[in-house]
């Protein structure tokens, strides 16, 4: 299955793409796997994105422009969009 | 008097006569008001400042310091300026940055309550000397940025100074008070110091305030000095909050065409790694802050060293939400509105109405139409003169849609006649009540809604009692944070955010509070606020959103649809969790 990271705000700048296109052998998978993968692309941007087994507090998932997610055990299916933004929506 | 982080007084000073009082402040008024907003809040209503119109000689205006200014804190060199605004009738407070609050504090005074109306422009001096009034005819007319360089060859450097351009002078609803390139933007008070022929408020001095536990607090500001540069203000620092453009417009929460669509065809363009790739770009710092989040960028190409300040809300003010796609001319439009002394949300959000207004034949302006450029900086020019369509302009949208009627006030983007920042209610809908039930009108700084509806746990197109119940809490953190004063871009850094505050106010001042008194000073700083509305005339009707928001989906996000009773519940449960009445009345006042 394919998914689609997109990365605003410091992560794009971490990462130095927009979004990443992901292959996954089995759907659905976990956000924890989808971020791993991305760590091992983005090792910059890995070192912050997890804090042990949880989602750093800087970082901030939204599952297809619908709901914000932070539980890694969360669902992903073949054609979903991962959006990374940074901490704080303020300003 | 002697309290530690505090004077103890404050002075009044009538812009009639020049003449000046000093009051004291008792210790137990600042356990519960401990500066900035809430401090000018509490003198307001001391003063009766609701009887009075916002423009009128007997208004009152307070600058309000916090034991934090002068103290090694980062961030901690804000103050606020509290008033009645001309734009809402209600209660106004803006908070700003800059060394204007250190001398402030240094001269002596915890508060600055300025009355009267000087018989011509003058500028009032609060020094080591004798409180003063200085003609200022010389000033009168000039933008701020002149009029300080003027003040700075008049006093020196030691005083500093806050400012009125010629929007305050000419009493723009929305004027504001500027220093040292920083604004206390909302709600217009440079038109409430305008009114008074107030062009500047000077001070300076050398009094200095005691700490209780100075080895305590030295060695905490190195901490959060420290944190500052971590990753919970990496955001502001790196990119600035323009950063929060490209995704509030993937999210459709970007306010577009005056609230009609939620996305923005060319906001690529808008993103600060577009913005600073065609231009130079340089970034700064207010006084006493270690995060620097200020990002300067040329106007029109890289080797211009016209620099102007982009934040989120000036561009979405004045591109997105007029549909003006052409970067530098939001650019020029922003550095306009610096140079008169408006403020840049509700100046593109008059702009988007009147822009709406002429496209339904409600104006016969034929050239004001959305995504011109021209139309936009023209008409910003006119709110400065005031010709033509520019007086309307300078009312607001709120009190212009009275004028232009047609039912426009269902689409004027305003609540109690503040425009609404860039957060689409309808696609995020804990804030849209954050908007609604604010004291200052629709506000992103007073409530943080928009970090329940920005988390797992809200639905941000489906506001719930539960969602609202949670907005209660980041409205007192904002409170806190607008009366220590600290900026809210710090918050992030805190893991346990009453505690660790109670901490930063207990090293100053030796007191003992803890997470719960800080909570508790919090609804007293709220329920103070809203006092001071209701005895202005508030009433439960006024927590609302304009019509069209309730009445229709976002054109380009259907299932970002929010309608009446949604909203009330969610007011309800919100006045209910705050201890009010559900209509929202205090209970002390609703039982007289």
């Amino acid at each position: 299955m394919f998914v689609t990271i997109e990365y605003f705000g410091v992560p794009r700048q971490k990462t130095g793409v927009s979004s990443d296109s992901l292959s996954f052998a089995s759907s659905p998978t976990s956000l924890s796997d989808v971020l791993t993968e991305i760590a091992g692309r983005h090792t910059a941007f890995g070192e912050q994105c997890l804090t042990g087994n949880e989602l750093s507090r800087e970082t901030i998932i939204n599952l297809n422009g619908d709901e914000f997610v932070r539980a890694l055990d969360t669902q992903v299916v073949n054609g979903d969009h991962i959006l990374i933004l940074s901490t704080d929506a303020g300003g | 008097m002697s309290i530690f982080g505090y004077h103890g007084v404050y002075t009044t000073v009538d812009a009639t006569t020049g003449n000046s009082t000093q009051i004291p402040i008792t210790e137990s008024t600042f356990r519960q008001f401990p500066g900035g907003a809430a401090l000018g809040t509490h003198l307001l209503l001391k003063h009766a400042a609701w009887q009075y119109g916002p423009l009128s000689a007997e208004a009152s205006l307070v600058f309000a310091f916090s034991p934090l200014v002068g103290s090694p804190l980062t961030t901690s060199a804000k103050f606020a300026v509290v008033s009645r605004s001309p734009l809402t009738g209600r209660l106004n407070d803006s908070l700003a940055s800059s060394s204007f609050a250190l001398a402030g504090k240094r001269s002596g005074n915890d508060a600055i309550l300025i009355t009267g109306k000087a018989a011509s422009p003058c500028i009032l001096v609060i020094d080591d000397q004798q409180t003063r009034k200085l003609p200022a005819d010389h000033l009168w007319g000039l933008s701020a940025e002149d009029a300080e360089t003027h003040l700075r060859k008049q006093f020196g450097g030691e005083h500093h100074f806050a400012v009125i351009g010629p929007a305050g002078e000419q009493q723009v609803s929305y004027a504001t008070i500027s220093h040292s390139g920083r604004h206390a933007g909302r709600g217009g008070s440079g038109a409430v110091l305008g009114a008074k022929n107030v062009k500047a408020v000077v001070v300076a001095g050398n009094q200095r305030t005691p700490w209780a536990d100075t080895d305590g607090l030295v060695q905490r500001a190195k901490q959060l000095s420290k944190l500052s540069f971590g990753p919970a203000t990496e955001k502001y620092r790196e990119l600035g909050t323009a950063a929060n453009l490209l995704v509030f417009n993937r999210l459709h929460c970007l306010p577009t065409r005056n609230f009609q669509r939620g996305s923005f065809a060319n906001s690529d363009q808008f993103s600060p790694e577009a913005l600073g790739a065609a231009r130079g770009k340089t970034r700064s710092s207010c006084a006493s802050c270690t995060i620097g989040c200020t990002h300067l960028y040329s106007i029109n190409s890289r080797k211009s060293n016209q620099n102007v300040r982009i934040e989120y809300e000036n561009i979405y003010a004045l591109g997105p939400l007029c549909d003006v796609q052409d970067p530098d001319a939001v650019l020029q439009a922003s550095q306009r509105c610096d140079e008169l002394g408006i403020d840049t949300i509700s100046t593109g959000g008059t702009i988007a109405f009147a822009m709406e207004c002429a496209e339904r034949g409600f104006l016969d302006e034929p050239w004001l139409r959305f995504g011109d450029a021209a139309a936009l900086l023209k008409a910003i020019h006119l709110i400065g003169t005031g010709a033509g369509i520019g007086k309307l302009l300078r009312l607001g949208s709120r009190a212009m849609a009275g004028i232009v009627g047609h039912k426009s006030i269902e689409f004027a983007p305003q609540v109690k006649g503040l425009e609404i920042p860039g957060y689409e209610p309808r696609a995020l809908q804990t804030m849209s009540l954050g908007f609604a039930v604010g004291t200052r009108g629709a506000d992103h700084n007073r409530s943080g809604a928009y970090e329940i509806d920005f988390s797992d746990a809200a639905d941000r197109r489906n506001g719930t009692a539960d969602a609202a119940r949670l907005a209660v809490d980041t409205e007192d953190k904002a409170a806190i944070m607008d009366s220590l004063i600290l900026c809210k871009f710090i918050r992030g850094v805190f893991d346990n955010y009453f505690a660790e505050t109670a901490e930063l106010l207990n090293l100053i001042t030796g007191w003992d509070l803890d997470q719960s008194a800080m909570q508790n000073m919090a609804r007293g700083i709220i329920d103070a606020k809203k006092e001071f509305n209701i005895r202005c005339g508030w009433t439960p009707d006024e927590d609302t959103l304009p019509r069209r928001m309730l009445t229709s989906a976002l054109q380009d996000d259907p299932d970002a649809r929010l309608d009446t009773q949604t909203l009330q519940t969610m007011i309800v449960a919100y006045n209910l969790k705050r201890g009010w009445t559900a209509e929202g009345y205090l209970v002390e006042i609703a039982s007289k």
